[in-house]
């Protein structure tokens, strides 16, 4: 059974709260930051696909399973939570109800940040509990389960069963005792309890009349039967409503230019060509422009806007990426080796990527601003598998020796070359080593491997279960295109069940000009942020990203 | 003819009603209102306080805004000027979004007569307070390019409680993490940019961070919001309206 049920604005007042026990805050906080902010998608495991659709979302959170519809105009969710070990049937269709009966009842302007009105809510809760009330009747039903069919002949089931009206063949209508058994009872014809074909009558009647004074409700505070008719009457309406028009005055143009315009989505077809078309100009992989359109034109229909549409759908992605590569918390790195530090313990960093990606030039990139900041650096070789990889590193250390003012501050550990198991084997030695030489950091530099080769990517997780690296980092190349989404997604998914990666260094930023797309792909695949550009060929040649200047680049 | 002076007429008109609305719109844009932003980490209670100052009441409950809170006609005493009354959410990715954008816009940041900046005292832990210097640092790093800074109200929301960390206790762990903050920053690679670096920052980089250095006043408040005592906040904010 639902144990909290919220409505609440996107700015974060909750106008409608329900709670039969305390859930805590953090469950629905969790929803907004990781679906609505972040807009990652969590696999919930099976899908209820009877009455799921794609209207009603779900997630999961310490043991709580969430469902939520978002309204729109204005914008509003509502959510319902339970435990996760209950399943709660036609909940998603609850959810719908209850939003169709609160737009047709609330009446305040709640995107000005208003709230609604006390009699409209107090009517509104009292419907609320009518309808749960009918909620809780079905699952009484599902759990009873003393028949084949769990098919509840309660009234209140009016919507689905306009469909099963159909069938020939009528049921027997079913009565439950206490006890939950079934008793088929012959007298009573299904049309007894069916309100809705009684509703019709005066399905067209204007709600508002009825907000009274004498609005059904009795002296115990307990609601009547007219007011389940109500409900059915604005649940009915509203199908209809969809398929008449607003009437359009003489002046609505006039209207139109001052208040602003309400975008349909016809207004959206030319400005979503050319936006996508401009994502991929920018090397953004055509399913991730395509996704991210949909997104800023799912947020746009409904809303109004006062400026023209193009520049409205411009500004919106603008804000989408600018929310895309903003970190979701940020990486102070420097804090973090001062505090393992403080602990007498090596800061573990391990690189991986593709072939070629510059792996090792950004490793030692790396190496010199830790240098620069006085700190002991273990260059370590896992690379045991390509020829001259140890070689190739000895020169960036014998460079970087030379760079700084203390030749010991910098060293290289390697074992040769050999098989998966030598790798993890070098890992721990060296980051033994840097424990008892007092080093301050280990930089792990793998192989590159292709991401599609299972044989190749398998060793990496006994390899991070080795190593335990603080931060994993990936690097992947501005040059590459489409493939960036799948590199990105199988290194993400390598490192076993628990580990990700931490960040993305973004190499050869130089080479692309403004064509910045895959770092889009790249983060848009996984959520994971970017925190350092590589931007040319010299060991200084290594920048932090600017959400900023990445954002204005790609809309230029 | 009599069709042709109909047109003009409505041109004439329309021509009107676009000037009146220019120049209403302009005459309004001089005007700055003066505003007062909130801000501070997620679950602070700054949709509340929102509420509180503007409504007068609060709502059944809050979550973790999406959108900011943004009233124009915002009031902290009855004689007082119409204020603007701004509460940013506080994750992480919607700061980039709301936050630090409008402190890039200069006519806001001259029109920003205070910044209320809350703290949950009681969740005030090491890594509450790294949390909250890190956004300072950005912040002030804005607020602090005015030759008079901005003033910034620490309210220290829920301090009545058992569990909440003492005020003076939260401005030197403050204080001490801006340091710490100042000296990594030191070290940290710039970021990428057309522009020249402009690595200049409010701190003076050789002396230990304490708040008396910078330009703006910093007051360390507590309160609660719920339990509505927010009166000495309040005052903070009328002060400045005044002026």
């Amino acid at each position: 059974m639902s144990e909290q049920f919220l409505i609440f604005t996107p700015k974060g007042t909750v106008l409608f709260k329900e709670e039969d026990r305390k859930v805590p805050d953090r469950v629905v906080n969790g929803l907004i930051s990781d679906i609505f902010i972040s807009q990652r998608k969590t696999l919930t495991g099976s899908v209820n696909n009877e009455e799921e659709s794609e209207d009603v979302g779900s997630y999961s959170i310490d043991g709580y399973t969430i469902k939520y519809v978002r309204s729109f105009q204005p914008t509003c969710y509502f959510t319902s939570c339970h435990s996760s070990l209950v399943n709660v049937p036609n909940e998603g269709q609850f959810l719908k109800d209850i939003q169709t009966i609160w737009e047709e009842l609330i009446t305040a302007d709640l995107d000005t940040g208003a709230l609604p009105d006390e009699q409209e809510l107090e009517k509104f809760t009292g419907f609320f509990k009518l309808k749960k009330q009918e909620l809780s009747n079905y699952v009484g039903v599902e759990t009873a389960k003393s028949t084949a069919t769990p098919e509840p002949q309660t009234s209140f089931q009016n919507k689905s069963k306009g469909k099963k009206s159909h069938l020939a063949q009528k049921k027997k209508a079913r009565k439950w005792d206490t006890q939950g058994n079934a008793i088929e009872d012959d007298g009573l014809d299904e049309s007894d309890l069916d309100f809705s074909t009684t509703t019709s009558d005066v399905g067209n009647q204007d709600v508002g009349h009825l907000v009274g004074d004498n609005y059904g409700k009795t002296k115990d505070g307990k609601f009547l039967v007219s007011d389940m008719k109500e409900i059915n009457d604005i649940l009915s309406k509203q199908k209809d409503k969809s398929v008449s028009e607003d009437s359009s005055g003489a002046f609505s143009f006039l209207s139109g230019l001052f208040s602003g315009k309400t975008v349909t989505e016809d207004d959206l077809v030319k400005s979503s060509k050319t936006l996508s078309e401009h994502l991929i100009n920018k090397n953004v992989a055509p399913e991730i422009a395509q996704k991210l359109v949909e997104r800023i034109n799912k947020s746009l229909i409904g809303t109004k806007v006062t400026t023209s549409i193009p520049k409205a759908a411009r500004n919106a992605l603008e804000k989408e990426l600018l929310k895309l590569l903003t970190p979701e918390t940020s990486i102070n790195l420097l804090k973090e080796i001062q505090s393992k530090k403080a602990a007498r313990k090596p800061y573990v960093i391990s690189v991986v990527g593709v072939n070629g990606v510059g792996k090792s030039t950004n490793l030692s990139k790396l190496a010199f601003w830790l240098l620069s900041n006085k700190y002991r650096v273990l260059i370590t070789a896992c690379d045991t598998f390509r020829s001259g990889a140890v070689e190739q590193l000895r020169v960036h250390v014998n460079n970087l020796k030379k760079l700084t003012d203390d030749e010991s501050h910098v060293e290289l550990f390697q074992g040769g070359y050999g098989g998966a198991d030598l790798v993890a084997k070098i890992a721990k030695g060296a980051i033994q080593y840097a424990e008892e030489n007092n080093f301050d950091i280990v930089l792990l530099d793998t192989a590159g491997r292709r991401h599609n080769d299972a044989q190749l990517m398998a060793p990496l997780q006994g390899f991070v279960k080795a190593a335990k690296p603080d931060k994993i980092i990936m690097v992947g190349e501005a040059l590459v295109g489409t493939d960036s989404v799948q590199q990105a997604k199988n290194f993400n998914g390598a490192f076993g069940p628990g580990r990700t990666l931490d960040f993305f260094i973004i190499s050869k930023c130089d080479t692309v000009g403004d064509l910045i797309g895959s770092m889009v792909n790249m983060v848009y695949a996984t959520g994971i942020p970017i925190l350092f550009v590589g931007t040319g060929q010299t060991y200084t040649d290594l920048r932090t990203l600017s959400v900023d200047w990445a954002v204005d680049t790609l809309m230029s | 003819m009599v069709d042709n002076s109909f047109l003009i007429s409505i041109a004439v008109a329309i021509l009107v009603i676009l000037a009146s609305f220019l120049i209403f719109h302009k005459i309004q844009s001089k005007h700055q209102q003066h505003s007062f932003l909130i801000v501070g980490p997620s679950g602070s209670g700054k949709t509340l306080l929102f509420h509180r100052l503007t409504n007068k009441k609060l709502p059944v409950h809050s979550v973790t805004n999406i959108e900011p809170n943004d009233c124009h006609s915002f009031r902290i005493q009855e004689h007082l000027n119409e204020m603007r009354l701004v509460d940013y959410p506080g994750h992480n990715k919607l700061l980039q979004l709301y936050l630090y954008t409008d402190l890039n816009n200069p006519d806001l940041l001259k029109s920003c007569k205070g910044l209320i900046y809350m703290i949950d005292s009681v969740a005030f832990t090491q890594e509450y307070c790294e949390l909250v210097a890190q956004q300072l640092f950005q912040i002030l790093n804005k607020t602090e390019t005015l030759p008079n800074g901005v003033d910034i109200l620490f309210a220290c929301n829920k301090n009545d409680l058992f569990m909440a960390k003492p005020i003076f206790q939260i401005k030197e762990m403050l204080e001490k993490e801006l340091d710490n903050l100042r000296q990594i920053n030191l070290k940290n690679l710039s970021a990428v940019s057309e522009k020249d670096n402009d690595n200049d920052t409010f701190f003076s980089s050789d002396r230990t961070f304490s708040f008396d250095q910078l330009e703006g006043n910093f007051d360390f408040i507590g309160g609660n919001v719920i339990k509505g005592t927010t009166e000495k906040w309040e005052c903070w904010i009328a002060e400045r309206a005044v002026n």
